[in-house]
């Protein structure tokens, strides 16, 4: 047993509103810079959707992630030979109109126009070439299913679904959507490092942070198209490739990073998980059913006194492990067994994790009994809410968000790691809900809660800590001691007076 | 002590032998396979060496062997219209030594001897210069740096001289096959060390030559404006099918999308 430490966020995405605070944050703070335009280091998409890059869960176009044949993990993307002969042609490779092309508006032609008849309207211009142009696409574009109906339809994920449960969704009164907002997943096998051929992108040992060195970079672009989650970006004007950093700047000074600490609806936590880092290759080696289960068995308990001493014995420090002991994320994926990966099938152990959201509260079971008693297919919100939860509790099946559409997307098509999550998070609304109308947890909602295999104490924590949890239960934050690294090589006291001063090497094609 | 006065005029007298049997060794390397074994040379083709009044001249013959000749050339009589080539491999003592040699030469009288029979066939000759047929030898095809005027489009390699006119300039097809057999062109010379033609190949390209030199000779620039016209028209087709191959690319999700939008 290697114990790690790992910095890890999870997304409530019942709670996500798709404000896109998070991609604002994260914009002003990294990726407003020539070249980074197009870059959305943490970007929000709405579900079903195409994304973006637009379409990048198309893993035949884009070849990102691994590949479990005979035995042994490949890259999908090629072998060492096939990357020889493609280091100069890389089909994979994301052009620049997958993801859109970047444009503002000339806001000052609304100052400098001479007086006529009409206002003066600022233009939109390339961030490229800087001519006018047209926006065709963009980063959002089918923001709220906006757009088009195109992009909802080519979403991958709605490949394995019945036609008639397609049919439904594209229904305008059944139309349901979500919200998925993405940053580097910050994987345990990462196939971005794996795939650079100069050995410039690494995964620190002592949060897990992946990083690119762009001292080390020489613009092969093979981590763009390695990436199952298409989160590499290279930067057209430094010839270097850049990616979410998990904030390590503002995790390394107690700060949360800046897309958690902004969000609006308060969906992100932060926390440290111990990992056993000996056992990510048998992990990543079962058939695609049990992934979900093989991934989480790597997450160690930071109460269990052997892990504990192993984790001391690998230089982990005290502080650590007491976040981990607190840490959110431990207990929405390990305890509670709420929250799982995006994507697990794409072999890369992704450690940033999603609670799924739960549908609308008028189902489709609904929509049909309204039918039946001849209302016609418009939903009525007349029924006594209560009953309506029971409903959808029993008939999970006929959720208005296709069970099986959310386990493509966060359980490799495995709708038995769905259906858990999903009832208990029932089982805590119903719960509450009961009680602030009964005064008391009803019989019945006791019953859904066991059926669910909660305790009303759990059911508590939980509803706590997705409701009202403070900053600091959100963000868990264990202390860096930046000033012991520093210590090894200089006076800490002369470092913290200097920082901020010397030399700043900015990355330079070719360099 | 009168014997040891004639010691050096011994030696002096044993060197003068010596570089005149190896002015004898130097002819038979470097002239012979022109000018004959004799100096008698080739009649109507090369000129004689015995006899001629112009190797008493010892410059005249180290300038000749070392820079070539060119130019109408009256001996005997007769006039030849032949260029020599250049021997710059020969070195200017090595030259001085042939020229002496030359000298002890003079007595006879430029022999009429009769030309040699040289009967090759010019079909045979084409295939050797063409490389359809492998010299035996092993030596590279004369095409290879050669061209003559109406065989091939693009003519032939650039690298030695036209020879349509050879036969002309090199002493007819009798001089010609001399010459292949022992080339004294420095670069052919090289290029064939160690795989000489054999008699019947240099008589049959000879002969070869002699045919073709009834043929003008084509400037080069025609087969230049050739290559460049055939040079553009491949490109062009090389363009036109990266565009076909454009057209058929497999367009990404976002274009198809963006083109369904537009319509």
């Amino acid at each position: 047993m290697k114990v790690r430490a790992h910095m890890s966020m999870l997304f409530h995405l019942d709670k996500c509103i798709g404000c896109h605070t998070c991609s604002i944050a994260c914009k002003n703070l990294w990726t407003d810079r020539k070249g980074a335009e197009y870059m959305w280091w943490n970007n929000v998409e709405t579900r079903p959707g195409a994304g973006y890059p637009t379409g990048w869960e198309d893993q035949e176009r884009f070849r990102g992630g691994w590949e479990y044949k005979d035995g042994h993990l490949d890259l999908r993307l090629h072998s060492r030979t096939q990357g020889l002969f493609r280091l100069f042609f890389n089909p994979a490779l994301p052009s620049l109109d997958d993801y859109y092309e970047p444009f503002t508006f000339r806001y000052s032609d609304l100052f400098t126009a001479p007086e006529g008849e009409d206002q003066p309207t600022a233009i939109p211009v390339s961030m490229i070439t800087g001519e006018p142009m047209t926006p065709e696409a963009g980063p959002n574009w089918d923001d709220d299913l906006s757009g088009s109906p195109l992009y909802a339809k080519n979403d991958p994920n709605l490949k394995a679904l019945d036609p008639e449960v397609r049919a439904q969704l594209e229904e305008i009164e059944g139309v349901v959507f979500q919200y998925l907002p993405r940053i580097c997943n910050h994987c345990l096998n990462p196939a971005c490092v794996a795939a650079c051929p100069s050995g410039a992108i690494y995964k620190r040992a002592e949060d897990g942070v992946v990083l690119v060195n762009e001292n080390k970079c020489k613009a092969w672009r093979m981590c763009v198209a390695a990436c199952p989650y298409k989160k590499v970006y290279y930067n057209w004007a430094t010839g270097k490739s850049e990616k979410c950093i998990l904030c390590f700047p503002r995790l390394e000074t107690g700060q949360a990073p800046a897309c958690a600490h902004s969000c609006v609806g308060r969906i992100r936590y932060m926390g440290v998980l111990l990992y056993d880092a000996d056992r990510i290759p048998e992990a990543a080696m079962v058939p695609d059913e049990e992934l979900v289960e093989s991934q989480l068995s790597l997450i160690l308990d930071p109460f269990d006194p052997e892990v504990i001493a192993a984790a001391k014995a690998e230089g982990i420090d005290e502080g650590w492990i007491q976040a981990a002991q607190k840490s959110p994320i431990y207990k929405f994926v390990k305890v509670w067994r709420l929250a799982l990966p995006l994507h697990p099938e794409y072999r890369t152990l992704a450690m940033m994790f999603y609670v799924p959201p739960l549908s609308p509260v008028v189902s489709t079971v609904e929509k049909a009994f309204r039918a039946s008693q001849g209302n016609g297919g418009l939903v009525r919100l007349d029924l006594p809410e209560t009953d309506l939860d029971f409903e959808v509790y029993a008939a999970l099946e006929k959720a208005r968000m296709p069970v099986k559409y959310l386990a493509n997307l966060f359980a490799a098509g495995n709708e038995a790691h769905i259906v858990p999550v999903l009832k208990k998070m029932l089982a805590v609304r119903i719960l509450k809900r009961q009680e602030s109308l009964e005064g008391r947890p009803t019989e019945k909602a006791l019953k859904v809660l066991a059926d669910a295999g909660l305790t009303l104490e759990e059911a508590e924590a939980i509803y706590r800590l997705t409701t009202l949890p403070t900053l600091e239960e959100r963000f868990v934050l264990p202390p860096y001691h930046r000033e012991m690294a520093a210590e090894v090589w200089k006076d800490p006291l002369a470092h913290k007076g200097e920082a901020g001063l010397g030399y700043i090497q900015p990355p330079l094609r070719g360099e | 002590m009168k014997g040891a006065r004639l010691i050096p005029l011994a030696l002096v007298l044993g060197l003068a032998l010596a570089l005149a049997q190896d002015g004898k060794a130097l002819y038979g390397q470097h002239c012979a396979s022109c000018h004959g074994a004799e100096g008698q040379g080739i009649p109507g083709a090369i000129p004689p060496l015995a006899g001629n009044p112009r190797v008493q001249d010892e410059a005249y013959v180290v300038k000749a062997v070392r820079e070539g000749l060119s130019g109408p050339l009256e001996v005997g009589g007769v006039t030849y219209q032949g260029v020599m080539p250049p021997l710059p491999q020969v070195s200017e003592a090595e030259a001085r030594a042939i020229a002496r040699y030359l000298q002890g030469l003079g007595g006879a009288p430029a022999q009429a001897a009769p030309a040699p029979q040289v009967q090759g066939d010019p079909a045979l000759g084409r295939a050797l210069y063409l490389g359809q047929k492998a010299l035996q030898n092993g030596g590279a095809p004369c095409q290879a740096c050669h061209t003559v005027a109406g065989v091939g489009f693009f003519g032939g390699g650039a690298l030695g001289k036209d020879l349509t006119d050879a036969a002309k300039r090199l002493g007819g097809e009798a001089g010609l096959a001399a010459l292949l057999e022992n080339p004294a062109f420095p670069v052919m010379r090289e290029a064939y060390k160690g795989k000489p033609l054999t008699k019947e190949e240099a008589s049959a390209i000879a002969a070869f030559l002699a045919q073709v030199s009834q043929e003008a000779p084509r400037p080069a620039s025609l087969y230049l404006g050739r290559f460049l016209v055939a040079g553009l028209l491949v490109l062009a087709l090389l363009l036109l099918y990266q565009a076909i191959l454009w057209q058929l690319r497999p367009r990404s999700l976002a274009e198809r999308i963006r083109a369904q939008l537009r319509r």
